[in-house]
C-alpha cells in the first residue's frame, strides 16, 4: 500500500512545484503553522472556555483590597487560554437578581448566570487580607472555580505573601508596593491553574503531622465507608478580628478541594441551604437542624468549628508574627455523630529554621498550612 | 582516658555519669505535672455509658474563651479512647436552652436527668477550669492548665467520677533550664487526656 501511494504523493509534491510561487508559500506557511500547533500539543477546541469572574468578597477590612487584586484575575486567565466575562459585566445581572452575596452564588442562580453569558465556569473569592503598610504590605486571596452546569467545585487555591517574604541578600528584594505584592499574589495563585483544554492536576496528598494526629478524633467509619459528601457550615469566629469565620470557611473548602478525596458542596450550596430553613448555625449545631441541612445541601456530614486564634501581626502592639488556632469537627447528617474533631495551632516562626528562614510570615499561607495539616489527619 | 587512668576509676566517674543521668531522666520525666487526683464510684458499672455529654465549663481562668477550648478538648479526648460516643456540643447547648438551664452549677439532679434523656446520654459530664494561662517562672512563661471534672450519672445525678488534674506550670525543668516545653494547647491536650483516661483505668 505505501508503495501504491508513493507515486501519488510524488505527483501531489510535483504539482505544487509547479504552482505560482505566492501560493506555493502560503501553502507551505499553513502545513508550518500547523504542524507547530500540533507539537506545542494543543488541540484546536470548538470555542473557548467562558469564565465569569465574579466580584470578591472583601473580609480584608480595607476596602481597597478588591482593587489592586480582581483587576489582575482577568488577564491571568486569559494568559492561560481563556474567555473572561469581567465582574462589571455581570453587575447589571446580579443587580436584578438581588444577589447580595456574588461569592456564595447558589445552584439556581449558577445555572442563570451560564445561560446569560454563555460561561461554562464560575470563579468565586475573596480578597482575605489586604494591608497597604508602609514598607511591608499584605495581601492574601483565596478563590474557587464552580461549574455553572453541575455547581460542581472544580479547582480552588489560595495565596498570600507580605512584601517581606521576597527579601533577599542584604535586604535587597522587597516588595514595598502593594500593586506589585497584589500582581505576584495572583500570579502564585493561578500558578496551577490549568491551561484551556487540560484537567487540573491533583494537589498531592495533605502534609500529615504525627504530633497533630495524637490531638485529633477520627471515627474509624471513616476508614471503612467511602468519603461522605462535604458541605463547610460557617465558623463561629471567637477573635477580634473581624471575618476570621469567613476566612477560615474559604480555606477549609479550598483545603478539601486540594485534597481531592471528598466531594464538597460549595459555599453557595449551603448559603441557600441556611436561607431556606431559616437557620443560622454559628459554630455548633442541633440534631433536628443537621438533619434538615443535610437534605437540603444532598450531603451526609459536615464541617464546623470555631476561630479561637486569627492575629495576622498587623494589630499595635500584638507580635508581627501571624498566629491561628481552630477548632473544627464533622458531624455525621443523619445520626448528628461526630465523625472526627480535633484542634490546631500555629505561629508563622513555627516553621522557622534560622535567621528568617521558613518563617511564614502572612496569614493565608499559615491558615493553609493549619487546614491541609488538619485535613491530612482525614 | 583508659589509658592513663586506672580501670577501676574509669568505671567509676562512668558510674558517676550514670547517676547524673539519671536523676537528669527523673527530673525531666518530672516535669509533666503532677498526677490527678481521682475519685472513682467503687460499685458503678461504667460499662453502661455508652453516650457522654459534655455540658459548658465554668471558667476560673483568666482567658474569656477557655471554659469552651477545654470543653472541646475534653470531647476529643473522650472519643479519642474509642469507648464512648459523645454528644455534639450544639445538642446540648440546644438542649440546656430548652430546659431554660443558664447556671451549670446550680443543676439539679431532676434538670442533670433531663438534660441527659434530652440528648439520649447516659453520662453527664461538668466541671471548671481553673487555670489557662502562661505563669511566670524565673525569667520565662511556662503554660499551665489546670482542670476539675465531674461525672454524673444521668438517672440519679450522682457524682461517679470525679478528678483534678494539673498540667505543666512551674515544673522541675522549667525552674532549672527555663525549658517550657510545650504550647498552651498541647498543654491543654495532656490535661484532658490524663483526666480522661482515669474514667477507663
Amino acid at each position: 500500500m505505501v508503495c501504491s501511494l508513493r507515486p501519488v504523493v510524488w505527483e501531489v509534491a510535483m504539482r505544487i512545484l509547479l504552482l505560482p510561487y505566492a501560493i506555493r508559500h502560503t501553502l507551505y506557511a499553513i502545513l508550518a503553522f500547523a504542524a507547530l500547533y500540533l507539537l506545542a500539543g494543543a488541540t484546536p477546541s470548538e470555542g473557548g472556555t467562558r469564565i465569569a469572574v465574579l466580584p470578591f468578597l472583601n473580609v480584608s477590612g480595607d476596602l481597597q483590597g478588591p482593587a489592586f487584586v480582581v483587576p489582575l484575575v482577568g488577564p491571568a486567565l486569559r494568559d492561560r487560554g481563556y474567555e473572561v466575562v469581567e465582574p462589571e459585566a455581570l453587575e447589571g445581572f446580579l443587580a436584578r437578581r438581588r444577589v447580595r452575596a456574588p461569592s456564595r452564588l447558589g445552584p439556581e442562580q449558577l445555572l442563570l448566570l451560564g445561560r446569560e453569558f454563555g460561561a461554562d465556569f464560575a470563579l468565586l473569592g475573596s480578597v482575605d487580607l489586604f494591608a497597604d503598610v508602609a514598607g511591608n504590605p499584605q495581601v492574601g486571596v483565596s478563590c474557587r472555580l464552580l461549574e455553572m452546569a453541575t455547581g460542581r467545585l472544580a479547582w480552588a487555591n489560595a495565596a498570600g505573601f507580605t512584601g517581606d517574604d521576597f527579601t533577599g541578600f542584604m535586604g535587597l528584594g522587597t516588595v514595598t508596593a502593594a500593586e506589585v505584592l497584589a500582581a505576584r499574589t495572583v500570579t502564585a495563585l493561578f500558578q496551577a491553574f490549568p491551561r484551556e483544554g487540560l484537567q487540573p492536576e491533583a494537589a498531592g496528598p495533605p502534609p500529615r503531622s504525627r504530633s497533630l494526629a495524637r490531638r485529633v478524633f477520627r471515627s474509624p467509619r471513616l476508614a471503612s465507608g467511602p468519603p461522605p459528601r462535604l458541605a463547610v457550615l460557617p465558623f463561629e469566629n471567637a477573635t477580634e478580628r473581624r471575618g476570621a469565620g469567613l476566612v477560615v470557611d474559604d480555606l477549609m473548602l479550598v483545603g478539601l478541594v486540594r485534597a481531592g478525596r471528598f466531594t464538597v458542596a460549595d459555599a453557595g450550596v449551603v448559603q441557600q441551604s441556611l436561607l431556606a430553613l431559616g437557620v443560622a448555625p454559628y459554630g455548633a449545631i442541633d440534631l433536628e437542624t443537621l438533619r434538615a441541612i443535610g437534605q437540603t445541601a444532598g450531603v451526609e456530614a459536615v464541617i464546623l468549628g470555631r476561630v479561637t486564634d486569627y492575629n495576622e501581626g498587623l494589630r499595635p502592639g500584638t507580635s508581627s508574627s501571624p498566629s491561628i488556632a481552630i477548632e473544627v469537627r464533622m458531624l455525621d447528617t443523619q445520626s448528628g455523630e461526630i465523625l472526627w474533631m480535633g484542634a490546631h495551632e500555629a505561629r508563622g516562626e513555627d516553621s522557622q529554621i534560622v535567621l528568617e528562614f521558613g518563617k511564614i510570615k502572612s496569614m493565608v499561607p499559615l491558615g493553609m498550612k493549619v487546614i491541609s495539616e488538619l485535613v491530612g489527619t482525614l | 582516658m583508659s589509658a592513663l587512668l586506672p580501670c577501676h576509676a574509669v568505671q567509676q566517674i562512668l558510674s558517676w555519669r550514670l547517676w547524673i543521668l539519671a536523676a537528669l531522666a527523673l527530673g525531666l520525666a518530672g516535669c509533666g505535672g503532677m498526677a490527678p487526683t481521682t475519685y472513682v464510684h467503687p460499685n458503678y458499672d461504667f460499662s453502661r455509658v455508652k453516650r457522654v455529654a459534655v455540658l459548658p465549663l465554668d471558667n476560673l481562668s483568666t482567658d474569656q474563651m477557655a471554659g469552651e477550648k477545654m470543653r472541646v478538648v475534653i470531647m476529643t479526648e473522650l472519643l479519642s479512647t474509642g469507648i464512648v460516643d459523645v454528644v455534639e456540643l450544639g445538642q446540648v447547648n440546644r438542649a440546656l436552652t430548652q430546659l431554660n438551664i443558664q447556671n451549670i452549677r446550680g443543676m439539679s439532679p431532676d434538670e442533670f436527668k433531663r438534660v441527659a434523656a434530652a440528648v439520649a446520654a447516659q453520662m453527664v459530664v461538668i466541671g471548671s477550669v481553673e487555670s489557662f494561662d502562661r505563669v511566670q517562672v524565673g525569667g520565662v512563661q511556662a503554660p499551665e492548665v489546670t482542670l476539675t471534672l465531674r461525672g454524673l450519672e444521668a438517672e440519679s445525678g450522682l457524682i461517679v467520677w470525679a478528678t483534678s488534674v494539673t498540667e505543666g506550670g512551674a515544673t522541675f525543668s522549667a525552674r532549672l533550664f527555663g525549658l517550657t516545653g510545650d504550647s498552651l494547647s498541647e498543654v491543654a491536650r495532656r490535661a484532658a487526656h490524663d483526666a480522661v483516661v482515669t474514667l477507663f483505668r
